[in-house]
């Protein structure tokens, strides 16, 4: 009989049997399936700016700014909450609340602050907008500026502005070609969901090191331990441990990205999972810190992968520190580096290493101070 | 031995047990993590159209000194440098600053065309962009046709005066003098468009800045999941011992509290010099501050010690009780972003009202009632241990 393959498959069954690793695996693959969905959307192909409304009054208004809509950049009638809620979330560049008393303070004069220009952390167009907005105004306020001229005067009103041509631009580009559309829509949900998976993974490991912790003090280990040697012990359940964790996290990506699940980055990922969870579970001194080290790993993985943005160009003292995370290596192999998986096998190897190492070692190294005791 | 002197006494004993190394660890990650996350999530939600102003290079035949004049007149405009740096060139120049990407596009004016607008004529204007840069180029006819608009709108208001003082000219007022004061009435106007507007910035972390928001938020969701640290205090052979000095007539509920006291302490120790740091101040109501905050903290990992058998369970509760309030504070997903019925339930979180008793020192607004709110919650939690500390020394006395 093989000691490891035979301790292997009876892991892995007990795992499969767990009921909270199918609760698991269903959550990831509904993940999955959420964000298909949900990147399916047809994305905005323009910039979109809210425009508020007042019930009654702001019709010319919206009429000239619904005829400057075009190709790139949109204005779009809303409630005032609802743009709020829009612009805050960076969704739309920026909008355009007009009071109520819109058409009174116009007439009026009173044009101080008359619209209110709402402006979120993301808004780049915000100057353009209220250029057109204020061309927009200019077309409502120009015939009172001429009728407060003229009454200076002692003359009649004009009845109506007359019609004036617009200047014509003629657009050209330097090589004669036609001006494509930009690619507006932000790439990004890909990586946030890559990214948050592979860290939620990294968690997965932290436990399956506490979990290889725990057995290895077991009586049962404890016996097997002279016969098999501490590493072929742990690897079995290491790797039952680690094909739960692909299945949960390949299926989540096959349901998010179907053929881009990039499937041999994960496995690459998982392996240098692997090696640390074996290294840490080999090494008595950090089985204390195992069960508070899950949410600053997590922190720290979140913070210094490039998950939410650039984080090499946001902190160039840490690039070197960055660039060997595992999270960016698989990021990375995700994108199509093969030598990300290269150096992810890399690591795994190193860690191995480490583990073989650790296991070796003598136990007066390990043992806890007596006067942390029970 | 009085009972305050056998309170003292073990807590000096709780608090040698604490092992200070990997602890001082964790407070340093406690001090850096938020920091580079709150750095993070700002870049992450600060993303817009990729357009960071245009550079335009404008232009008109040898010898017109329009461009000339129109860049030092439309630079000195504050609202247009805003989204527009203006520079005059001679047309080849223009077209080499646009293939080497010095700048976005280049209008091109045609000979005599102020003339030509003040004469009611339609001048025919060129913008030449660049196809590898599509934004710059659409924003800049986009920005070019806002600016014919405008100029329309001026030029209509300035006929029909002109049109009207034809029609009936006034004595002792010549022409030119009307066209002048028309015209600087209206340039007056085009000067002072941007009052029209009131600006307001809106964030998706409401009144925090987005850095500020997610710095505080993960300091506390950190500092709460250092709960298994001190789990040993509620499990396993402590109470173990407690049970033990129930046979000498001392109640275990005074190792409950000296194991509160200690993680209090500890936890106000840990949290004031990142919380001194960031605000650059160490007073006294700081120091309270963290007292509090160290109390609610002790509350809450007692009730994950008591409710837990091994420092494992410890762990994973505290992990989802505070990743629960911190999602619940909008620690996770901006408060923007919640729906409503998520957005009401903010000011229950714990998450919140941490974070907003350490904003306060940070000069932001926090919210009402939050150290009541936290000293109240605190008591509540510790009273919620109690049973469970009882019911666990009880059965350690049951196998002595």
């Amino acid at each position: 009989m093989r000691y490891p393959w035979t301790a292997f498959l009876l892991a892995l069954r007990a795992g499969l049997r767990d009921l909270r690793f199918w609760g698991v695996f269903l959550l990831a693959l509904a993940a999955g399936g959420v964000f298909r969905w949900t990147a399916n959307a047809p994305a905005e192909a323009s910039i979109q700016v809210g425009v508020s409304l007042p019930a009654q009054g702001g019709e010319d208004f919206w009429q000239a700014l619904s005829a400057r809509s075009g190709d790139i950049l949109e204005f779009v009638p809303a409630e005032e909450s609802r743009l709020r809620q829009k612009v805050s979330a960076g969704q739309w560049d920026c909008g355009l609340v007009l009071p109520e008393d819109f058409a009174r303070r116009l007439s009026g004069g009173d044009t101080a602050g008359l619209v209110t220009l709402v402006t979120g952390p993301g808004s780049t167009v915000y100057p353009l907008v209220r250029e057109t907005a204020s061309a927009a105004l200019a077309a409502l306020i120009s015939p009172r500026i001429a009728e407060e001229y003229l009454s200076g005067l002692h003359l009649p009103p004009a009845e109506a502005l007359p019609e004036v041509p617009r200047t014509s631009i003629a657009l050209k580009t330097l090589d004669g070609g036609p001006l494509a559309l930009p690619a507006l829509a932000r790439s990004g949900g890909d990586r946030l969901f890559r990214g948050v998976t592979a860290v939620l993974l990294l968690v997965w490991a932290l436990l399956a090191a506490m979990d290889l912790g725990r057995w290895k003090e077991s009586p049962a280990a404890a016996r097997l331990r002279p016969c098999v040697g501490t590493v072929s012990l742990l690897l079995p359940r290491l790797l039952a441990s680690l094909a739960l964790a692909m299945l949960a996290g390949g299926g989540a990506m096959l349901a998010a990205m179907g053929k881009d699940a990039g499937l041999l980055p994960l496995a690459c990922y998982l392996a240098s999972l692997g090696g640390l969870a074996l290294a840490l579970g080999c090494t008595r001194r950090a089985w204390a810190l195992l069960p508070v080290l899950p949410p600053f790993v997590a922190a720290a993985a979140l913070a210094l992968s490039p998950i939410l943005a650039d984080t090499a160009a946001l902190f160039p003292s840490l690039a070197p520190v960055i660039a060997w995370l595992p999270t960016t290596l698989y990021l990375q192999g995700c994108s199509g580096d093969g030598t990300a998986c290269v150096k992810l096998l890399a690591m795994t190897a190193a860690l191995l290493l480490a583990a073989m190492a650790a296991a070796h070692m003598p136990e007066r190294f390990f043992s806890p101070s007596r006067r942390r005791n029970g | 031995m009085g009972g305050f002197r056998f309170f003292f006494t073990l807590l000096g004993l709780t608090l040698r047990r604490l092992r200070l190394l990997p602890l001082a660890g964790l407070v340093l990650l406690c001090c850096l993590l938020p920091g580079l996350l709150g750095a993070g999530a700002e870049a992450a939600l600060s993303q817009g159209a990729a357009f960071s102003g245009l550079q335009l290079a404008l232009t008109a035949p040898e010898g017109d000194g329009v461009p000339a004049i129109l860049e030092k007149y439309l630079n000195n405009m504050e609202d247009v440098r805003q989204y527009c740096q203006i520079s005059a060139m001679d047309y080849d120049s223009a077209l080499a600053a646009l293939e080497e990407g010095r700048a976005a596009a280049v209008l091109a004016l045609p000979e005599g065309f102020i003339r030509t607008v003040q004469q009611g004529g339609e001048p025919e204007v060129r913008l030449i962009v660049d196809s590898r840069r599509p934004l710059e180029g659409a924003l800049a006819l986009w920005v070019g046709q806002s600016a014919s608009d405008l100029l329309a709108a001026v030029q209509a208001g300035i006929y029909a005066v002109l049109d009207a003082y034809d029609a009936a000219p006034p004595p002792g007022l010549s022409r030119d003098r009307v066209v002048t004061e028309i015209n600087m009435q209206y340039v007056q106007w085009v000067l002072r468009r941007h009052t029209l507007f009131r600006p307001e910035s809106l964030s998706p972390t409401e009144s925090l800045p987005i850095a500020v928001h997610y710095r505080l938020s993960l300091l506390w969701f950190l500092v709460l999941s250092l709960a298994p640290l001190f789990a040993w205090n509620f499990q396993g052979a402590w109470p173990a011992a407690q049970a033990r000095l129930r046979w000498a007539g001392r109640s275990p509920l005074w190792g409950y509290a000296a194991s509160l006291a200690a993680c209090g302490l500890t936890a106000a120790a840990c949290v004031f010099p990142a919380l001194a740091l960031w605000t650059g101040e160490a007073s006294l109501s700081l120091a309270a501050a963290s007292l509090l905050c160290g109390a609610f903290f002790a509350a809450y990992a007692a009730l994950c010690g008591t409710a837990t058998k091994t420092a494992a369970g410890c762990g994973g509760l505290s992990l989802l009780l505070s990743l629960g309030t911190l999602a619940l504070s909008g620690g996770i997903v901006p408060p923007a972003l919640l729906p409503e019925a998520l957005r009401r339930l903010i000011p229950l979180s714990p998450a919140a009202w941490l974070r907003s008793l350490t904003a306060e020192f940070l000069g932001f607004p926090g919210m009402a009632h939050s150290r009541i709110l936290l000293l109240f919650s605190a008591v509540l939690l510790a009273c919620m241990a109690v049973p469970l500390y009882s019911h666990r020394v009880r059965g350690q006395e049951a196998r002595l």
